[in-house]
């Protein structure tokens, strides 16, 4: 079994290594064939092309099935990340972007996957630097990873205080279109930014739509939007509505693991004993 | 391409339907008359010389042409995939947002053709069954939950949601013998760690009237319905409701009944346990919210409350 990545650096360092071999052997194949193809006739007597045509066939194809096994690998984690299976998944992550692969789709995917699996396990430093390493890379197909890689950065960044890269993060985002769940990742982000920034207008405009997306959200992330509105009732000086919201997060989580999670809501719950919460 | 026409959601069509075409071999068909007209191509040249320039000529037209074909069919392809995937996820969508409607007439029309994946014939079906719980045509759900649990090797989270929703759809329908057996898996497969597994316990205890049970429950599993349910805890605060009513507990009832109407509007309640129809017409009125806020919320169970 091959070690584990000891940091996020060392993994985007293998990954950008393996990206430049990839490429470089990619083009070497692609350039070979070619050159035979082109000076196949023209040397008199030949130098027997179609075998080395052959010959490469064979390596890209042996290189391609790798690939396939490779992306096979990274997107198998994904269900193993959802079901809370984190070594499993780790060791399979582990095994995709150590192993060789021709094509970018593999890497890429395997990146996405491991700043998934550090957003899970909540290393969130890990998760943004995973995350900021995908989005500067080309995706071409795999553009549909910027979405939600985008939304774990700005997540990651928010949760180690990192207040300006999480605006940059959201502001990418307000230009693409989003599907439902999407949106709804999006609103919890940007309420707890806002939140912590004290644009309490900002956390209320909308409030009714933004509270009907909220109950499409599990049961920690819908608590913590609900508490951030509770917040911003109380302070625009509507008490009765404040404590509806705060009722309602309260049923979906226990007031100590809000006030642990953002010591901010201790204003909502001030006899709330601060407990670490539960990991995940 | 005309849809033809489906009796609204005839359940046996649809599932009979949906099954993907196989694959038609045109590809193989095509490369095989073009080895063929090469072959017809050098047999000519060789028979007729002077024909040799026509010959050449035809056959890198011929190459071309299928290069373009090949490509247009396969691009084609692609984007008939992708805007079957865009219609699956508009459907999730639809679920998402309870536009019951919208999705059935979506779902209606996508599994009257056979789809072009498995997964999306899988998917669509799930989103079927959902919508027909909807529309209280429960045994409609059981026969695509069943389809679905016997003809698919299933991924285990989906497996066991769809179990869930055949044993509510069995509590409905009152199996409740086999209702037990599929709950009896489910514990067994998610070893007891199931906030919707635990709902639907409640939910069988209410049916059978076992209240006690039902109240016993819900106390010793909040903390789980609290990680898994999101706002459909509502739901166990509204059988929680039930349950003490049933026990002849009106201030806990009113608590409870109260906290579910913060999480979930009491038609929704109403119409997925038709058992809370009384009890919202009891209790209906004006909701109060009891303050000052504990940090344990549920209310605390009065003395005899559970037998």
């Amino acid at each position: 079994m091959t070690p584990p990545f000891a940091s996020a650096t060392t993994a985007i360092s293998r990954v950008r290594r393996d990206l430049t071999i990839g490429s470089l052997l990619k083009w070497l194949i692609l350039g070979g064939a070619g050159l035979v193809i082109l000076l196949e006739p023209i040397v008199q007597g030949g130098f027997g092309g179609t075998f080395i045509l052959m010959g490469l066939g064979v390596v890209w194809f042996v290189l391609s099935a790798r690939s396939a096994r490779g992306t096979q690998l990274a997107v198998g984690a994904s269900p193993l990340i959802a079901t809370g299976q984190f070594d499993a998944a780790e060791v399979q992550l582990n095994e995709a972007l150590q192993s060789f692969s021709i094509f970018r789709g593999a890497k890429l995917i395997g990146l996405h996957h491991l700043a998934v699996l550090r957003h899970a396990q909540r290393r969130f430093t890990d998760a943004a630097a995973l995350s900021r390493a995908l989005l500067t890379q080309r995706l071409g197909t795999l553009e549909s990873l910027s979405k939600p890689t985008r939304l774990i950065l700005a997540e990651s960044l928010l949760e180690t205080d990192d207040l300006r890269g999480a605006y940059e993060a959201l502001s990418g985002l307000y230009k693409m279109r989003l599907t439902l769940n999407e949106a709804v990742a999006l609103l919890a982000i940007q309420t707890d930014y806002t939140t912590r920034t004290g644009a309490w207008a900002e956390v209320l405009s909308g409030l009714e739509s933004k509270l009907q997306l909220c109950e499409l959200m599990p049961s920690d992330r819908a608590a913590k939007t609900l508490s951030c509105f509770a917040l911003a009732l109380k302070k625009t000086g509507r008490p009765a509505d404040a404590l509806l919201q705060q009722r309602r997060a309260e049923l979906l989580v226990a007031p100590a693991e809000l006030v642990a999670s953002r010591p901010m809501f201790k204003e909502l719950w001030p006899d709330a004993s601060s407990v670490p919460p539960p990991s995940k | 391409m005309q849809t033809p026409s489906v009796p609204f959601l005839d359940v046996q069509t649809l599932i009979e339907r949906s099954h993907p075409r196989p694959r038609r071999r045109v590809a193989l068909y095509v490369l095989g008359l073009a080895v063929l007209g090469m072959l017809l191509g050098a047999y000519i040249s060789a028979e007729q010389p002077a024909a040799r320039r026509v010959v050449e000529g035809l056959g890198v037209v011929m190459l071309v042409g299928l290069m373009i074909g090949f490509m247009t069919t396969g691009m084609s392809a692609v984007s008939a995939l992708k805007a079957e995937a865009k219609r699956i996820e508009s459907i999730e969508e639809l679920v998402q947002l309870r536009r019951w409607e919208q999705a059935a007439l979506e779902l209606n029309q996508l599994l009257s053709v056979p789809t072009r994946t498995p997964g999306a014939r899988i998917q669509a079906l799930l989103y079927l069954s959902s919508v027909l719980g909807r529309y209280h045509r429960f045994r409609d759900a059981m026969t695509v939950q069943t389809e679905l649990l016997d003809t698919v090797d299933l991924d285990p989270g989906t497996e066991h949601s769809l179990k869930l929703g055949l044993a509510i759809a069995m509590l409905r329908e009152d199996h409740l013998v086999d209702a037990g057996r599929v709950m009896a898996e489910l514990k067994r497969e998610s070893s007891g760690e199931s906030g919707g597994l635990t709902l639907v316990e409640l939910y069988r205890d209410v049916r059978t009237y076992h209240a006690a049970e039902a109240i016993e429950l819900f106390h010793q599993k909040l903390p789980q319905l609290r990680r898994h349910l999101g706002f459909r805890i509502g739901d166990a605060w509204a059988l929680l409701a039930w349950a003490y009513d049933a026990m002849q507990l009106p201030a806990d009832a009113r608590i409870a009944w109260a906290n579910a109407l913060l999480l979930q509007p009491v038609e929704e309640l109403s119409r997925r346990y038709p058992e809370l129809l009384t009890l919202a017409q009891k209790l209906a009125g004006p909701v109060y919210i009891s303050a000052p806020v504990s940090a344990d919320v549920a209310p605390t169970r009065a003395e005899g409350g559970v037998a």
